[in-house]
Order: C-alpha cells, then structure tokens, then sequence
C-alpha cells in the first residue's frame, strides 16, 4: 500500500512536468523554429521582433488554446465517464458533439456575419442539445441506460437536420464548416481566452468539489441514494457543469475527438477510479497531450495543417492499446 | 425504532401492500421472510425511501421518512446490497471510505474518513485487503467490504436485502455471527430480509412473514412463528418443525418426497 501512495505523489510531479515540457516543445517548433536559448530571449524581450511576435502573438495564444481545450475536454471527460457509469461515455455521447454542429452550421445558413457567430452557436447548439436528452430522458428520475440512448437519438437527429442544412448551404462555407467541425486550434479568434479560462476554472472547480458525489454515482443510482446522495439535483449540476465544459472546447475548437474518451481512461489505470485525483490528473495529460497533437498536426506536413481530430486518433488509439494490453498481461 | 402506519404501496397497478403497521424495536434482529411475490424486497425499499409509501407514514427514531433528506436518511440507516459487480476498480479503502458521504461537512469540504474505515476494515476482518482493488474481491471478501461500507455510515439501523444467500456455508456463517457481534455489542438495529428459514430463525430477535398478499401473516419470536401451520399456509410447503440441536431454534425440515 505504502509504494502505491509514493507512486501516486510522483505523478503531481510528473504530470505537470509533462505539461511544462510539452508546452515549451509547442513554443519552440514551427515553421520558423526557437530553441531553447531564443526562446528564453523572446520571453525576457532581448531578441529581435520577429520572434517575439511569433512566441507571443501566434504561439502562445494557441498554445493556451490548445491547453484549454484539452483540460476542458479531459475534464468533462472524466465527469461524463463517472455519472454514465460508463468508461466508453466520452464529451460528445449525449448529444454534444451534433448539438454544436449544428448551431454552428445553423449559423452559417443564416448568413450570421460576426465573428463570434460561430462559436456562439456552436455553444448554444451543444448545451441545447444536452439540455433537450436530459428532459427527454427524465434523467432526473431516469436511468443512466435511458440517458445514454437518448443522447444517442438526439444526435443522431442533430446530425441529419445538420446534413440537411449543409445541403442546402453553398460550397464554399461549407468547406470551411467541415474543416472546422474535424477540430481547429487555428482558426479560432483568441480573444475568446481569458473569457474561456474563466469559464472552464469555474466549471473545473465545480465538478472538482462534486468528485465524492461522482464517485458515489459510479456505484449506480440506488447505492448512491443509499450512501446519502440527492441523485437527480447531482446528476442535474455535474452535467450542466461537464457539459458547459464540452460546448467551451467545442466552440473554441470544433470537434476535437478522442482526448476526453482516452485520457481520462489512462488516468484511470495510473491514478485509479477516484474522482478528486482523476479529474486535475486528466485536465493536465489532456493539456499536454492536446499540446502534442497539435505540434504534431503543425509540423508533420508543414507548411500544410493536419486537422488535429485526426492526429488525436492517431496518436491516442495505438497508445490507448498499449496501455490496455500492458494491464491486462500483468492482470 | 422503525415504525411503519397503514402503509399502502402499489407496483404497476398491482397492489403489493394495502395496510401494513409494524414496528420494529431499537436494537433489534429483525428477520423478514416470505415466499416469492410476497414485497419482502418492496418493503425493504420503502424503508430505505427508495420509494414512497401511497398511503399511510413511515417514521424512524420518530421522524417521518418522508420528510428527510437524503442524506439525513443515510445518516440513519445504511444497506448492505447483495455483492455484485463493483463497477470502477477502486481500492477497498476508497471504496468504503464513501459511507461517510452522509457525514461530508459543507459543500466543497472531504468527510473526515480515516479512523471510521481503519476501524470498520478491522470489524470486518477485511484489514489486510485495504489497498487491494473491489473487482479482484472474492464474493465473501467484497460482502464484508460492503458491510465495511455500510458501518462507517454510522448509523443506527442496517438494512441487508439477502447480503449473503449466495456465499459459501462458511462465509455465510462468518457473516452471521459477524451480524450477530455488531448487534449485541453494538446494539446496530439489523432489519434483514432472508431465504435462509433456518440462519434467520438462530440469528433473529423477531421475524415477520408476509404472505403473497403482502399481509402480515405472522410475526413473533421464531419459536412462536415457524409452526408446521404456518408453512402449509403460506409457503404451500409441507415441512416438519424440531428444535436445533445446540441452540433449540426452530429448524425446518422439508418433506422431499
């Protein structure tokens, strides 16, 4: 028992590690690459214009960027997992994903013409997504089965009303539609950071005191009343303030898909299933390894951009595999 | 003390219960049996307010059930459920660590835990498995784990819907007498449904045997309620009635052939 606790205090050491290192590797490669020395000289201000602008003005912001979604997506990962009962539930299950797709071609077939349009939309699209399976399903009465099947429904309908729409829609902006719903860091404004970091640190913090009624929750619905839990009030405000947290990512990002299915799973096999050490361990490894992914999707065919949806896939899926496979041969 | 007033409960339109009192005494072993159908498990529900009754009060320790909340009703009565699969393979102590939920202090603050677990670990004789993960359990091990869990509640009342009719003879019995310990020396108030007529009738206080009408068809010390009358009429099982050996509880023996 002693050993397994020294190993978990090493990972508060290591996962923020992880962070830092992945963040300085996605400030210093690019198309104009800034090793470590030039790196420092454009943060202290000595080095010459053009690398600071790159490191502050495109770099950084979309490194933050990258940070938020993946905390964010890690995160509601996590939660979705828990109050599902479900280790396959991911951000996108309960309609998200079609809800957000949907606002924000919807906002494109009316020919919205602000900037903010589009992620406001998308936002709007995937909490009123969630919000409609939750009624539909009277989740706050209702089984996590009839939730799940629900979510499953409602998107499904998202998705052809969505279709539906990009038929209708000219081509042009639909390319551009598409190519944002595989998942961006590029193309969103960066304004929206320090609104977005507000609204995540709020939501992490909620489900962070919430984590004792998660954990209670993954025990089913009857043994968390047993044990002292309000369940339908606690399932309301967990999936309000997981989903707030998807639809953020979504509308900052589009679709990025697989770090909040996979990495709250491999925080799990590191950290175990308690949810006061799974989410803040999910937030950093989805932070770092969005970080990575998205290097990856700058870099691979540069000057040309991978959607990072599908770097995400490509790195998490082998990796995931590995893991599961080392769990099982050791039993 | 649990008290239920002429509660009626209907499942689907089908009425399980329609007027049903009964009391059960502060400290007691209190045995519900009852052929199948009978609301054994329903009534076990209405106490854990799970669900509500349609008519009629349920009160414990004087305050009515319904007007608790849910973690005032846990602060009081804590369940142990049959051992099933345990879901999130979380370490033992984590996993009954979570009874003191009901005890949990404000809105963002962590139950204090530790003592309250090392001590219902070492009740439980289930020390030694503490950093072990509840899916690698045997059925035994996570059916003391789960009355671990239930006793950090700290609550006054224990409800066990068949805890342990599908464990081995020994584990069965170890849990037995482990039930019988927390009662006496403890004097927990232990309200359990059985299928074991025999286990019930050395273990409790009081049984209460429903018929598939959901009326109370006896109610008494084991000894008053085990006649070879009774069987025939509820059960619609002959049997022959003798009194144990060691114990001189009554032992029910069935005509097979």
């Amino acid at each position: 028992m002693r050993r397994q606790v020294s190993l978990r205090w090493s990972w508060w050491l290591l996962l923020p590690l992880i962070l830092f290192l992945s963040l300085i590797l996605s400030l210093s490669f690019g198309a104009m690459p800034l090793p470590l020395s030039a790196l420092w000289k454009a943060i202290v201000g000595t080095s010459d214009e053009t690398a600071r602008t790159i490191l502050l003005e495109i770099r950084l912001p979309r490194a933050l960027l990258a940070i938020l979604v993946g905390a964010s997506l890690g995160t509601a990962g996590g939660a979705f997992q828990g109050v599902l009962r479900n280790p396959l539930a991911d951000p996108y299950l309960l309609g998200v994903s079609g809800g957000a797709a949907l606002g924000a071609v919807t906002a494109l077939a009316l020919g919205l013409p602000f900037a903010w349009a589009l992620p406001l939309a998308a936002f709007i699209g995937a909490l009123g997504a969630l919000g409609m399976v939750y009624l539909v399903a009277h989740a706050h009465r209702g089984s996590t089965h009839t939730l799940i099947l629900s979510g499953v429904m409602i998107g499904s309908l998202a998705s052809s009303l969505l279709l539906f729409l990009l038929w209708t829609v000219p081509a042009d902006p639909m390319r551009s539609v598409l190519f944002w719903l595989m998942g961006n860091l590029g193309t969103a404004d960066t304004d929206w950071l320090p609104l977005g970091t507000l609204f995540t640190a709020a939501a992490f913090f909620v489900l962070w005191c919430q984590a004792p009624a998660l954990d209670l929750l993954t025990q089913g619905e009857e043994t968390a009343a047993d044990l002292g839990l309000a369940v339908g009030r606690s399932r309301l405000l967990l999936l309000t303030a997981a989903g707030a947290l998807t639809a953020m990512a979504v509308a900052l990002a589009g679709l990025v898909g697989f770090v909040g299915l996979v990495v709250p799973h491999v925080v799990r096999l590191l950290l175990g299933p308690a949810h006061r050490r799974l989410l803040p361990a999910s937030a950093l490894l989805g932070a770092s390894f969005l970080l990575l992914s998205d290097l990856v999707a700058r870099i691979v065919l540069a000057p040309a951009e991978i959607p990072i949806g599908v770097v995400t896939a490509m790195i998490g899926a082998p990796f995931f595999l590995y893991l599961l496979r080392r769990k099982e041969g050791r039993g | 003390m649990i008290a239920l007033d002429k509660v009626a409960f209907r499942y689907a339109g089908h009425p399980v219960f329609t007027d049903l009192s009964l009391e059960v005494h502060s400290g007691e072993m209190f045995g519900i049996l009852g052929p199948n159908g009978s609301g054994k498990t329903t009534l076990l529900k209405l106490l854990r307010a799970v669900i509500r009754p349609e008519a009629g009060e349920i009160r414990v320790e004087g305050a009515p059930l319904a007007r608790l909340r849910r973690r005032e009703v846990a602060q009081k009565i804590a369940v142990v459920p049959q051992a099933a699969a345990p879901g999130y393979p979380f370490p033992v102590d984590e996993f009954v660590a979570m009874g003191r939920y009901p005890w949990k202090p404000g809105w963002f603050g962590l139950p204090a835990s530790g003592s309250e677990v090392e001590k219902a670990l070492q009740v439980t004789d289930t020390s030694h498995l503490a950093a072990q993960r509840v899916n690698t359990l045997s059925g035994g091990e996570l059916q003391r784990v789960l009355l671990a869990r239930a006793l950090v509640q700290d609550a006054s009342i224990l409800l066990l819907d068949e805890a342990s009719s599908h464990l081995d003879l020994d584990h069965r019995l170890a849990f037995a007498h482990l039930l019988k310990a927390l009662n006496r020396e403890r004097g927990v108030t232990i309200v359990q449904v059985s299928h074991d007529l025999d286990l019930a009738a050395a273990l409790c206080d009081r049984v209460l045997v429903l018929d598939r009408q959901g009326r109370i068809a006896a109610l008494g010390t084991p000894a008053e309620v085990y006649t070879e009358e009774m069987f025939h009429t509820v059960f619609g099982a002959e049997v022959r009635i003798d009194p144990h050996p060691d114990t001189g509880a009554p032992r029910v023996c069935p005509h097979f052939f």
